[in-house]
């Protein structure tokens, strides 16, 4: 946390703790309150007056500030890192994802790792749940929808359950 | 007061003139009016003395004469009353008098009538059973006649009755006569009429072989005609068996692809069941890896 470095929310790196939109979201509000804590801080030590306990950081956040080897000691920093991570919030892609059974976060961390590596690298998800899934997900980009349900599958294979049923009575 | 008023004047006079003098000064105007004063009360009291007693007065005349008055009137009345009486009493006798004595008259008369006519009822009643006894004669006599005429016609009705019986007997030997004759004509009526009968029947014979000959060609025709409805009734089942063939895969056919969809109900059911998140992960992320491309267009866009 004390490396000084001058990155913008395209450069920085989301650890596998934050998942959704909403552990960004989480992220933007604790920085904002440990800025208020720190600075209260800083003018009670100016003053003399009685220190208030060390703040404390959330594992996501300090995972955050490692990965991205941002500095916090400054108002400066501070004041910039809110600001880029409020740009980060609004503009990180999201991707919708409807799974058939309830999702672990271990399994979603997972998933949130392959899609950071394979298709962008801050991407985060949306965990919808929809038990006719029978199994798989389904998928909403922002722009397309990726139906990978067993359901679907199915339904695709019918005519091929059918053949083997007809083969299956031919047979007897 | 004017009694001493010149008393201080002590010149000398005689006892006339001081007499005088005493007197007109006695007799000064305030005693006069005094004495005006007195003699008007002493006047008011008599007058008012009086007229009390005046009234008084006038009271028990008031009263005496009004009782007199009434004892008059009563008197006068009483009189008038008694005298009315009299008169009515005596005008009254008079009347029922009268009346007493018409009505004795009106009672000689009404006697002397009734007599009268007592008389005369009976006078009426004695001509009346005179001329009963005359009537009952009469018709004694009337109905003796009568009988004995009635008696004759009798007579004559019997003998007439003994000449209708005769001509009865006449008449029903006529009728036998012509029964005989009657059977006689219907015996020989039938016997025409079954001759023509026979004639008839011979006739009507020959019609009847050819009605006999086309009954056997409908029959013939009616032979012919159930052939063909066996044959087409064989075709109708060969058509029929092959319906229902045609109509049994159809039905399979429907069962099979229902039964595809039952087999998918019970798989999906069992695989919903047995699969959790982390078993479908990897297929997840191979079914994504197949959709990488499209989602890595999709995000640069």
């Amino acid at each position: 946390m004390t490396k000084t470095t001058a990155k913008t929310a395209a450069d920085f790196i989301l650890p596998p703790s934050v998942v959704t939109k909403v552990d960004v979201s989480r992220l933007v509000s604790e920085v904002e309150r440990l800025d208020s804590e720190l600075t209260t801080a800083a003018v009670r030590a100016k003053t003399a007056a009685p220190q208030a306990p060390q703040p404390t950081v959330s594992e996501q956040l300090a995972s955050f500030l490692t990965q991205n080897k941002i500095a916090f000691d400054t108002p400066q920093n501070r004041t910039a890192l809110v600001q880029q991570l409020r740009i980060l919030k609004d503009k990180v892609p999201v991707i919708h994802m409807t799974f058939a059974v309830q999702s672990d976060p271990e399994s979603l961390r997972q998933i949130v790792q392959w899609l950071r590596s394979s298709v962008h690298g801050q991407a985060v998800i949306s965990v919808g749940l929809q038990p006719s899934l029978v199994a798989g997900v389904y998928l909403r980009t922002p722009n397309h929808v990726h139906d990978l349900s067993l359901r679907t599958l199915l339904t695709g294979q019918h005519d091929v359950l059918v053949k083997e049923l007809e083969a299956l009575r031919g047979a007897r | 007061m004017g009694l001493f008023q010149g008393k201080h004047q002590t010149k000398k006079h005689s006892p006339a003139d001081e007499v005088r003098e005493t007197v007109h000064d006695m007799f000064d105007d305030h005693y006069r009016e005094e004495l005006r004063k007195t003699g008007r009360e002493y006047f008011e009291r008599v007058i008012s003395e009086s007229s009390v007693r005046f009234r008084q007065d006038l009271d028990e005349t008031i009263s005496s004469v009004n009782t007199e008055l009434k004892d008059y009137m009563t008197k006068r009345l009483d009189e008038t009353i008694a005298h009315v009486d009299d008169e009515l009493t005596k005008r009254l006798d008079e009347r029922l008098a009268e009346y007493d004595k018409v009505i004795k008259d009106a009672q000689d008369q009404a006697v002397q009538t009734l007599n009268r006519n007592a008389h005369a009822l009976h006078d009426t009643s004695q001509e009346l059973v005179a001329t009963l006894q005359k009537t009952l004669t009469s018709q004694e006599a009337v109905m003796i006649g009568v009988f004995e005429e009635n008696r004759a016609r009798i007579l004559k009705t019997q003998g007439a009755q003994e000449m209708v019986l005769q001509s009865l007997q006449t008449s029903a030997q006529m009728s036998q006569k012509q029964s005989q004759q009657l059977s006689a004509t219907l015996e020989k009526t039938i016997a025409d009429q079954s001759a023509v009968l026979v004639k008839v029947f011979k006739d009507n014979e020959a019609r009847i072989e050819a009605t006999k000959q086309a009954q056997d060609a409908a029959l013939q025709v009616l032979n012919a005609s159930a052939q063909a409805l066996g044959q087409q009734y064989q075709q109708l089942s060969a058509t029929l068996q092959q319906s229902v063939i045609d109509e049994k895969t159809m039905l399979v056919g429907a069962f099979e692809n229902n039964m595809a969809v039952v087999v998918e109900h019970y798989l999906l059911g069992a695989l919903g069941e047995q699969y959790d998140m982390k078993a479908q992960l990897p297929m997840i992320i191979k079914q994504m890896e197949a959709n990488k491309k499209a989602m890595m267009d999709d995000m640069k866009l």
